[in-house]
């Protein structure tokens, strides 16, 4: 039997890139703005978890919600495992790889040493690819990484057993199917994720999703010095809306900059002048989530904290919020039309 | 975001970013992570002072290593207790010095694997005083036993 090694790759983000890596392994070239895209993986989320030191603010939808929305949307076909025993994980992990089947893995980041110490933090929530074994360790693509890496077997499975919030459960899963979609398939795939994302984003009553959600945001942040214990505390919080936006698995620009060369290929796809515009407007959208990652990092370096600093995030960030939902709206309508 | 704009020269942390090409097309470029390469010292220099601080509250018994650990790790009691699987009582009574004094081995165990420390840790630091000299805790098979390496 002949084991086609899995081909590693940098992604932008974990889930997208995880499922794109694995498409392509079986056959099915497609993009990772692409699978962003037809997952209708732009959102806005804000909530307060009482578990989580801050409240969450994500630009992009639930973890696991990218698999499960291509596989409905391309007829791809993923199965998926849990497990409550730490020795069968491990063996039935064995027996795939021992198969040439690579494997997406859902762990808490924390665990996964191959990263360098100051980006480990507990998330429960991020995936990689074990591609085969290697001694007592395996090798692992993680698509925030440059190289395949080795992981042992102890921090793997610390890291597939973390408990928690989206506590993994040795949560795992392969690509059984993923035949080539025809194209109208493709251009229906593209336009529901479309369909999706926007009514996410504009039409969803749930007010701590979509642009609700990022005006909610807004507005707690010129709060945040009376719930901070201390100015280093409030400079962590404030350079993490720099994070979050562009270094945490986003591709920059709060997820916009993908889902723009999304809606670029997809204009494409379909022939529409329209999107290849809203596919711009995104763009510059993206760069001006940008530039509030940019100020909120200059302001946490020269701890430059004060009260009109905060009301400037604010403005900047409601401002993205008033832009978002005429882009939503429009793509909305379009995906209607 | 323009090509030329997103190029960030730091090769010990790479991502990947979505931009615009010079020739009007969006896809993906690999580059440095500008945070790591220019607030990585404000990062490091904020833990420093969190263990240097820490390490003082614990010499004096003001704080329980739990406690210390779970600052660093920048966690809540209620993430802590979720991790652990432990009662957020228990672990609010764990995190001051006395009911340090009443955890268990087993529930070090515990703790340890949320913070991925060896038992050891919650005992000692080790502080090299030489330059260019550092330690290793190698964590064993055994959990109740670690071998310090010194480099």
């Amino acid at each position: 039997m002949t084991i086609r090694p899995y081909e590693h790759a940098m992604y932008a983000h974990c889930e997208s890139g995880t499922v794109a890596g694995l498409l392509r392994h079986h056959g099915l070239t497609i993009s990772e703005p692409m699978v962003f895209g037809i997952a209708a993986g732009a959102c806005a989320v804000y909530m307060k978890i009482p578990s989580m030191p801050l409240p969450v603010f994500e630009l992009r939808t639930k973890p696991g919600d990218i698999r499960k929305n291509v596989a409905r949307k391309l007829g791809t076909t993923f199965k998926t495992e849990r497990f409550s025993d730490r020795s069968r994980a491990h063996d039935r992990l064995t027996t795939l790889l021992n198969t040439g089947i690579p494997v997406a893995l859902q762990v808490d980041m924390f665990y996964m040493d191959y990263i360098p110490d100051y980006m480990r933090n507990h998330f429960n929530a991020h995936y990689i690819v074990a591609t085969a074994r290697e001694d007592n360790d395996f090798i692992v693509s993680d698509c925030y990484y440059p190289t395949l890496s080795k992981l042992s077997t102890l921090s793997l499975e610390k890291g597939r057993f973390a408990r928690g919030d989206f506590s993994p459960s040795g949560f795992m899963y392969q690509v059984t199917s993923a035949p080539l979609p025809d194209e109208p398939q493709l251009k229906k795939a593209v336009m529901r994720g479309i369909r999706q994302a926007a009514f996410t984003m504009i039409k969803l009553p749930i007010p701590f999703i979509g642009v609700t959600a990022i005006r909610r945001f807004a507005r707690d942040i010129p709060s945040w010095p009376a719930k901070s214990r201390s100015v280093d505390e409030l400079a962590h919080q404030i350079m993490l809306i720099h994070l979050l936006l562009e270094e945490r698995g986003t591709g920059g620009g709060g997820f916009r900059f993908m889902y723009a060369a999304f809606l670029q290929e997809a204009s494409r796809l379909l022939g529409n002048d329209e999107l290849f515009s809203l596919s711009k407007k995104m763009m510059n959208n993206g760069d001006k989530w940008r530039e509030i990652a940019m100020t909120a990092a200059r302001s946490s370096k020269q701890r430059d904290l004060g009260p009109d600093r905060l009301i400037l995030l604010r403005d900047l960030v409601l401002e993205r919020a008033e832009e978002e939902e005429s882009l939503f709206r429009a793509l909305y309508a379009l995906s209607r039309g | 975001m323009k090509e030329a704009d997103a190029h960030v020269d730091y090769e010990s942390h790479q991502l990947l970013l979505y931009v615009e090409r010079p020739d009007g097309t969006y896809g993906g470029l690999q580059t440095g992570a500008y945070a790591a390469k220019n607030y990585l010292d404000i990062f490091l220099e904020s833990r420093a002072n969190v263990i240097a601080s820490g390490i003082e509250k614990l010499k004096k018994g003001e704080m329980s290593a739990i406690a210390f650990y779970m600052e660093l790790n920048r966690m809540t009691v209620a993430d802590l207790a979720a991790r652990t699987g432990f009662s957020r009582a228990k672990v609010r009574k764990q995190l001051g010095p006395a009911g340090f004094a009443t955890v268990t081995i087993n529930d070090l165990r515990r703790y340890a694997e949320v913070f991925d420390i060896t038992i050891a840790d919650f005992f000692q630091v080790t502080i090299p005083r030489k330059n260019g000299v550092s330690v290793r805790r190698q964590k064993t098979a055994n959990p109740l036993f670690t071998v310090i390496e010194i480099i």
